[in-house]
């Protein structure tokens, strides 16, 4: 199954963003196929920290996902945006929630 | 291949539901998470922009932007104007909802029980709530 995810989990909450990043891992080795994960709002602040991004770089590695962060939160929030997340607009989640079989929303 | 185009080709149902989520400290003093508001308006905008079918709904804080009794000039307010442009042509308030008052009369708002609710998140491809 292929799965896209909104990120909207601030990074306030580093055991929330432990839990997501944990759910990819699991979906990812019972054969599921993480699309794309689309960080809007607070989210892309859970995606940059530095006690997250470690291992979002290894997810990105072993799932070929799209990490992207809303070009909104990100100008709001004038984050500089280190590799491999990339900037992009709600056209991009559109289309992968379009595109997948299940899109799961994390708050 | 137009990237629009694909989307039209594949046009899917969504139901996004604005309520304004959780309490958190950032929002209004009533609790409301404008910013949760914004981005679920945002998204369903950009889904209808897509070609996709968007039934959006109101609960909650997100009923304010539904009533004669907002403020006119939010933002928020005006930018659920423009929803008819993005295909979005009738708004749904949860039922409990509507004893807030009258409805604004720029858009099509409708009551829906959440009974009908609950159908139409079974129905839908996509279900979001904000």
């Amino acid at each position: 199954m292929e799965i896209s995810l909104i990120i909207r989990t601030p990074g306030t909450a580093p055991n929330q963003c432990e839990r997501i990043q944990d759910f990819i891992q699991s979906a990812v080795n019972q054969g599921h196929e993480i699309k794309q994960c689309f960080f809007q709002g607070a989210g892309v602040s859970a995606a940059v920290n530095n006690q997250t991004l470690p291992r979002w770089r290894q997810l990105a590695t072993l799932t070929g996902a799209e990490l992207l962060l809303c070009s909104q939160a990100v100008e709001a929030s004038a984050l500089s945006v280190p590799e491999p997340f990339v900037i992009a607009g709600l056209g991009a989640l559109v289309e992968a929630a379009v595109n997948a079989d299940r899109l799961v929303s994390f708050v | 291949m137009p990237t629009g185009w694909c989307l039209l080709s594949n046009r899917k149902s969504w139901l996004i539901t604005l309520a304004g989520g959780a309490p958190i400290s950032a929002g209004d003093p009533d609790g409301t998470d404008r910013a949760a508001l914004q981005a679920g308006l945002d998204l369903a905008l950009a889904a209808g922009a897509f070609g996709q079918r968007v039934t959006l709904v109101f609960a909650g804080g997100g009923v304010d932007l539904v009533t004669h009794i907002a403020d006119a000039e939010d933002p928020l307010y005006r930018l659920l104007g423009s929803a008819p442009f993005y295909d979005i042509d009738s708004v749904y308030v949860l039922d409990g909802a509507t004893s807030q008052g009258a409805f604004r009369d720029d858009l099509h708002v409708t009551a829906m029980s959440h009974k009908e609710w609950l159908a139409a998140a079974g129905e839908a491809h996509v279900v979001i709530n904000y």
